[in-house]
């Protein structure tokens, strides 16, 4: 296990380098210089001269990546070109909103997957199965920013309970900032809950079929209770892969919901950076979500591990 | 009264071409602590048999006729009802060791299933149970420990713990469904062995199947020999053997390889029987190894056998039985 655990870890800081030099030279190539874009299109040539020295923009390509990096481990994400504010602050501002967000969609999105596919699975071509089947095309067919808008007319318009939109801030108190991400949550785990759902059901039914669920039964062991001791463990790793993907998504895939709700999330940072040619932002957020893909993946690898004792690399006897 | 009787047991599986009969009509009974060996090619119906027993076949599948445990009919019983049955009164031993046991969970928490399901015990007792379970089967605790996982060990220490979970409960019967088929040839033999062994020292009644005579002439004392989910030939397995009066159990011998028999020594070839197992879409009038056979005539076309005896406890449904000296 300690081996196993050691070889991940290595392989990890060798994606997240080439992850980084990558992230580095894509923008280095791109077309569009934030000097340029900072001064306007009537800059003249020595001011512009003057800012790309003091951004650093003039030094070899190579001593500014390493440069980077190494502000990057000390935790220096530089100066936003258009906001002036540090780009840490900058980033830690919207994680505060996105990460519980996405805890939260991924949660409430489990709660709802895993019961209903043992339900379906465990009722194989009965009406419940075709009703679980039925919720869950519905899930992955409804767009969720219609979905998050329906959301908006019943809970905020019709009965005025929730916030239709903004972000009350963890400073206002756990209550109201938990009620200003619940209808979010709900409408991004909605889609999320439906294609696990559709995970959870056919990895069981699959499981369901192997020789070792036979054999419990010949022990005894009723459908039922086979199902939860047997099947489930075996039917999780296709699963806990997919909540990996899903959750990488949550942490930055989420703009559409962040501009229907008003939330200052990452995604929506992303996009004005991009939009603004606001080149360090990008490259520090996009370097840090892919970071946080990374860790995901080795989350999801020792999952695996915890699951099947297969993939410990334990020694035969 | 009988340990398990059946009788006219008759299995058939619903398929989109409409309802297909894989067993038909066989009757077999078995006392306590006889030891009972089921013959044939792949697809004659002798693990369907085993399965219709347990009442473990898909959902699909219809059984009907008698099935007699202590003279109680179990084929009516209901899951839960069966689920009582399963690893209790009867334990299964499978072909496939190496897919046949969970692969995340311990030896020791399979082992330890049926005692949790059908004993009470307390936990201390329970391992107790289960590492004298795992001596019994030649797996000594100290090198294998109740922690193992299955891909830890080979295909016939596997096929140990096959055994193990199947015996922990001392049924009254174990059936052993090819259980040597898929281990190395230098294990088969050990493992039959112990089979054999654990079955007698416990008192259970043993169903052997095999599409290996050597293993049910080495095991059984009773035999019964299937085609196409019809019994040709049963009986004591030392009259069988000697005379083998069914013309399928004939062509079955003939084909095991003897030694000083290879084509290389220049001796004949290895003797085979023509043809295949008939479909079982296709309605055949008459004998059902008719096609097959080298004595067929006009009334093996026109109308099938019914038993007849060789013996007192031989019989064979054959209208033209071979009969030696």
């Amino acid at each position: 296990m300690k081996i196993f655990l050691f070889k991940r870890l290595i392989t990890m800081i060798i994606t997240l380098l080439v992850a980084s030099s990558v992230v580095f030279f894509v923008l280095e190539i791109l077309p569009g210089d934030p000097a340029a874009v900072m001064l306007g299109i009537n800059a003249e040539a020595d001011t512009l001269a003057a800012l790309r020295a003091e951004l650093g923009l003039d030094k070899p390509i190579a001593v500014r990546y390493l440069g980077w990096l190494g502000d990057l481990v000390q935790g220096d994400l530089g100066i936003s070109y258009t906001y002036d504010v540090p780009v840490s602050e900058l980033i830690m501002e919207r994680v505060i909103l996105s990460f519980p967000l996405a805890v939260l969609s991924m949660i409430l999105s489990t709660l709802i997957a895993i019961p209903l596919g043992i339900i379906a699975a465990s009722n194989h071509s009965k009406p419940m199965d075709f009703l679980v089947m039925i919720f869950s095309q519905l899930g992955i067919a409804i767009p969720n920013f219609w979905f998050a808008l329906l959301l908006i007319i019943f809970f905020s318009v019709f009965m005025g309970v929730l916030p239709a939109g903004g972000f009350a801030g963890w400073e206002a108190g756990m209550i109201p900032a938990l009620s200003s991400l619940l209808l979010p949550t709900i409408a991004l785990a909605l889609p999320q809950a439906a294609i696990l759902t559709r995970v959870t059901r056919s990895s069981l039914l699959e499981v369901l079929k192997e020789d070792y669920i036979r054999t419990a039964q010949a022990k005894g062991s009723s459908l039922r209770r086979t199902l939860w001791r047997h099947a489930l463990r075996n039917a999780m790793i296709p699963v806990v892969t997919i909540m990996g993907l899903q959750f990488s998504f949550l942490l930055a895939g989420t703009i559409i919901i962040e501009n229907v709700f008003y939330l200052p999330g990452i995604g929506r940072l992303i996009f004005q950076a991009i939009a603004q040619r606001d080149l360090i932002v990008v490259k520090n957020l996009v370097i840090l979500l892919a970071a946080s893909v990374i860790v995901i993946n080795f989350i999801v690898d020792m999952l695996y591990a915890v699951i099947d004792p297969r993939l410990r690399g334990t020694q035969n006897v | 009264m009988k340990l398990l009787e059946i009788k006219n047991l008759y299995v058939t599986i619903d398929t989109l071409d409409g309802p297909l009969q894989i067993i038909k009509g066989i009757d077999f009974s078995i006392e306590k602590g006889e030891r009972l060996g089921i013959v044939g090619e792949s697809g004659c119906g002798k693990s369907i048999t085993s399965l219709a027993i347990m009442a473990l076949l898909p959902h699909k599948s219809k059984v009907t006729g008698q099935i007699l445990l202590n003279g109680e009919d179990i084929n009516l019983f209901n899951e839960e009802q069966m689920c009582r049955i399963r690893g209790n009164k009867i334990g299964m031993i499978f072909q496939e060791p190496m897919t046949a046991l969970n692969p995340v969970k311990t030896i020791g928490a399979q082992i330890a299933e049926s005692l949790i399901l059908h004993r009470n015990m307390k936990k201390r007792q329970r391992i107790y149970e289960v590492e004298q379970l795992l001596e019994s089967v030649d797996l000594p605790v100290e090198r294998f420990g109740l922690n193992l996982y299955p891909h830890q060990l080979s295909g016939g220490q596997r096929q140990r713990v096959m055994i193990a979970m199947a015996i922990a409960c001392k049924p009254d019967i174990l059936i052993a469904d090819e259980p040597t088929t898929a281990l190395d040839v230098t294990v088969q033999k050990q493992i039959l062995e112990l089979i054999k062994e654990l079955a007698m020292k416990f008192g259970m009644s043993l169903i052997m199947i095999s599409h290996d005579l050597g293993v049910i002439a080495q095991t059984t004392q009773k035999v019964m020999i299937m085609y196409a989910g019809e019994v040709m030939e049963q009986g004591e397995t030392s009259k069988v053997f000697k005379h083998m009066s069914h013309p399928y159990t004939q062509g079955l011998f003939a084909a095991i390889p003897k030694p000083g028999s290879s084509r290389l020594e220049g001796k004949k070839r290895l003797s085979t029987i023509p043809g295949s197992v008939p479909d079982p879409t296709s309605t055949l009038q008459g004998c059902i190894f008719e096609p097959r056979c080298r004595f067929s005539d006009d009334i093996c076309l026109k109308s099938e056998p019914e038993k007849s005896d060789i013996s007192p406890g031989h019989h064979v449904r054959c209208f033209h039985p071979v009969v030696k000296d």
